[in-house]
């Protein structure tokens, strides 16, 4: 197995998505896997974290970490991992942004915890264990993991598209590592992969997927649906649309939109005000504007703990 | 006292790690299976949009979220007050055979499988879906093949194979086509095909290997519980509608009910050292950790299923279901390892069901919306791969969630889990040195069940009768809190 790149695939306060999608390559899996030696990944192979404790420093080509840091053994894998690795690589929506898990920091930790058990739940050891035994504490929040430790590159998505997955195996494999920083998806929005036709038709209602039988050619925000195709980053192939259904920005903002929620709010406002003026645009604005229900949940349904600063200032 | 920890537990889905307390004499003290993650999602669930739920509640879990998103688009029909037309509900129970036969596909090769399908002497670090596909070259490929084609079917239906997006309050998004209707038809011809070659393999290759027989007859993996699951109307296990049949440890029929009314038969308990919780039968109670007919300890998956029913639903899968029974000799079969049999069993009924949907002439129907009345309540049930999964959930008048109640299949199952790991590390401590491979042959107790953690402890129910006890440092009992 000597001089093949070793490997790891983890995840912290995730689904297993991204590791599924992983498999998600079809036959072309078995090329992959017959030129990389995978070190550690629980779903897969028996490895243990003493195994993984024992290898030298920087002796994995690259790690793959998905999940929401949630708790305080996710942080100290997450720490285990960047020093055994050359590249650590923020995979899935999760990682990248803090995920759907993420919505948890829109109530506090006790919150959380009391609704989750009742009062009273204190994490203790198994009868007769020590107190190392407790399972872990809760972090305050949930973060992304470039809170926590440096992230070379960004493989986004829930879970990240096969075809992506291929694309950061094509480059680690031919030995020409990418940029730092660098996101594996479009930077360009989703729309222009979309095959849907888009008019900039003037929105003068919004409506619910369940709501609405859409037309199967034209495009979803034209017909009042709340789609997250402009500011999202392409590279999925415009899955969700496809589908009949609107883009959720699971591959993160473009570069150009920045905060998800502000310029999704920039873009409905604009196709609101399309061919209306003064007084009339600002109450169409308006009128439009608030009936938008849960629209924490629906623009940061991936990634409010990028951009949201929720609870008190002493909670993170 | 000695503590040993098998940390994290390997080939699953989620975290977990196995604690064992071994006495100065060597013998097992106690041993846990503990799951130390929490997400909770019946959290920050409340305030979402009711349509967004089938696409958040599937980041439950990415081996299973074809379960969360049906589970969760059947309460929201309830939730509406909505009839299914008959196209959506072909699409979803063509989606659902398919997402079956690739999960229980992924557990016999990439998960559990390797424990069944190497020697047991097997070196770690070819103990794992690698292993299987050098053992056996030829059908390993076509399994790689054949789930890729499933998860097509997943994608055509669902939009995307993992974290689908099509189902909707009373329906689905969108009609599928003709030419969609085709490419899906060869794809189930192949499943049924490659369930075809798996059963006699099965046959010549698994089921004759002593160490798998060694196990079936393993006094310390017969573990006698009751089971749950759902039955359609003739008594098949169907994966995503019918009513929720339980029956004793004897075989008897305890209850056979609707979601909604089978849920209240359910209680939990929560133990302080792990994120899981233990629902047990509320008539039985809670007896403390054992198995039995007094207990109120009961299992469900793939052996669950097959021990509540009276058939199987298609041809192929009942000829296996009767060679199964056969060989047991008894009903129900409380084997751990049979688990894995049964999931055979219900991959073949699964392929088999998939192909014969896809032939249905309502599959390509174009009334796929049922009226939706005001939001309110409702439970919806499916069969997830591991077993019986409810959403209960309560809508505003705006469709907005303020209740999110969920009992998944691996939660069902934790007591169960927990009994069978202690039985084995019992077994496996007598044996003496506790080598790597003796180690394994206890998280293999667990993989018989093809354990989802994540599902397990990323929803509590806010609602649902509980109990907290909480213990010193000592390990004595301190304060029990009921709710």
């Amino acid at each position: 197995m000597a001089g093949k790149p070793r490997i790891a695939v983890y995840w912290t306060g995730g689904c297993g998505g991204c590791d599924v999608s992983f498999l998600e390559l079809g036959t072309p899996l078995l090329d992959v896997l017959a030129k990389i030696e995978i070190a550690f990944w629980p779903a897969l192979v028996d490895a243990k974290r003493t195994d993984l404790e024992s290898l030298p420093p920087r002796s994995l080509a690259a790690s793959l970490i998905n999940g929401t840091l949630r708790t305080d053994e996710n942080v100290e894998m997450a720490r285990l991992l960047r020093e055994k690795s050359q590249l650590v690589i923020a995979f899935g929506a999760c990682a990248h942004l803090g995920g759907v898990p993420g919505l948890a920091n829109l109530s506090s930790r006790e919150e959380f915890l009391r609704r989750t058990y009742g009062n009273g739940f204190h994490p203790a050891p198994p009868p007769g264990g020590r107190a190392e035994d407790s399972p872990p504490d809760l972090l305050p929040r949930a973060k992304p993991l470039s809170e926590e430790v440096s992230v070379d590159c960004v493989l986004p998505g829930c879970p990240p598209p096969p075809e992506l997955i291929g694309l950061v195996f094509d480059a680690f494999l031919s030995g020409d590592p990418p940029p730092a920083g660098h996101v594996f998806a479009h930077e360009k929005a989703l729309c222009e992969e979309c095959p849907r036709t888009r008019e900039d038709r003037r929105l003068a209602k919004l409506v619910r997927p369940h709501e609405l039988l859409p037309d199967p050619e034209e495009c979803l925000l034209d017909q009042g649906m709340v789609c997250m195709g402009p500011v999202t980053r392409g590279g999925c192939g415009a899955a969700c649309p496809k589908g009949a259904m609107p883009c959720t920005g699971c591959l993160g903002p473009t570069p150009n939109a920045g905060d998800p929620g502000l310029a999704m709010v920039s873009a409905l406002a604009s196709l609101v005000r399309v061919g209306e003026e003064g007084e009339a645009a600002f109450a169409a604005e308006d009128q439009v504007l608030d009936s938008l229900v849960d629209p924490l949940g629906t623009f940061y349904k991936y990634s409010l703990p990028s951009y949201v600063r929720t609870g008190k200032r002493s909670d993170g | 006292m000695k503590k040993l920890a098998i940390d994290p537990i390997t080939r699953l889905e989620g975290h977990g790690k196995i604690l064992l307390y071994l006495d100065d004499r060597g013998g097992l003290a106690g041993a846990v299976l503990q799951v130390p993650e929490l997400r909770g999602f019946e959290s920050f669930c409340r305030g979402r949009r009711g349509e967004e739920m089938p696409q958040i509640t599937e980041r439950i879990c990415g081996v299973c979220p074809e379960a969360h998103h049906l589970a969760s688009a059947r309460a929201l029909d309830r939730a509406y007050g909505a009839t299914v037309p008959a196209a959506a509900w072909i699409q979803r129970e063509l989606f659902y055979n398919a997402y079956i036969f690739a999960d229980h596909l992924l557990h016999l090769v990439f998960l559990g499988g390797p424990d069944l399908l190497l020697p047991a002497d097997t070196p770690k670090a070819n103990r794992n879906v690698l292993g299987v596909l050098q053992a056996y070259p030829k059908l390993g490929r076509e399994i790689v093949t054949v789930r890729a084609r499933a998860q097509r079917v997943l994608e055509i239906i669902g939009g995307r194979a993992i974290h689908p997006v099509f189902a909707l309050p009373g329906g689905v998004a969108r009609p599928l086509t003709a030419d969609e209707r085709g490419e899906i038809a060869g794809h189930t011809e192949a499943m049924v095909g490659l369930a075809k070659m798996f059963v006699p393999f099965f046959h010549e290759v698994v089921l004759p290997d002593p160490a798998y027989q060694s196990l079936l007859a393993l006094p310390e993996a017969q573990l006698p519980t009751h089971y749950m699951g759902l039955v359609d109307e003739t008594g098949a296990p169907h994966f995503c509608r019918g009513q929720v049949r339980a029956v004793s440890v004897h075989g008897d029929e305890l209850f056979c009910l609707d979601e909604a009314e089978a849920l209240e038969r359910i209680a939990e308990r929560s133990e302080p050292w792990t994120y899981v919780k233990f629902p047990y039968l509320k008539e039985q109670g809670w007896t403390g950790f054992e198995a039995g007919l007094e207990s109120g300890v009961y299992r469900v998956g793939p052996l669950a299923r097959l021990n509540v029913a009276l058939r199987m639903a298609t041809p192929l899968a009942q000829e296996e279901y009767e060679r199964f029974l056969d060989f047991f000799g008894e009903k129900p079969v409380h084997a751990t390892f049979a688990y894995h049999w049964a999931r055979l069993v219900e991959l073949v009924q699964a392929a088999e069901a998939a192909a014969s949907l896809a032939a249905e002439k309502d599959l390509t129907g174009t009334h796929i919306r049922g009226k939706l009345g005001a939001p309110g309540a409702g439970v919806g049930v499916v069969e997830a791969a591991r077993g019986t999964l409810f959403h209960r959930y309560a809508l505003d008048e705006q469709g907005l969630v303020t209740e999110v109640d969920l009992i998944v299949a691996t939660t069902h199952n934790a007591a169960g889990i927990g009994l069978s790991v202690k039985r084995m590390a019992e077994e496996v401590v007598r044996k003496g040195d506790l080598d790597e491979a003796l180690l394994n042959r206890i998280e293999m107790a667990f993989r018989a069940y093809d354990p989802c953690l994540a599902c397990a402890t990323h929803f509590l129910p806010g609602e649902m009768p509980l109990v907290v006890e909480i213990y010193n440092a000592e390990g004595n009992l301190e304060r029990r809190i009921s709710r």
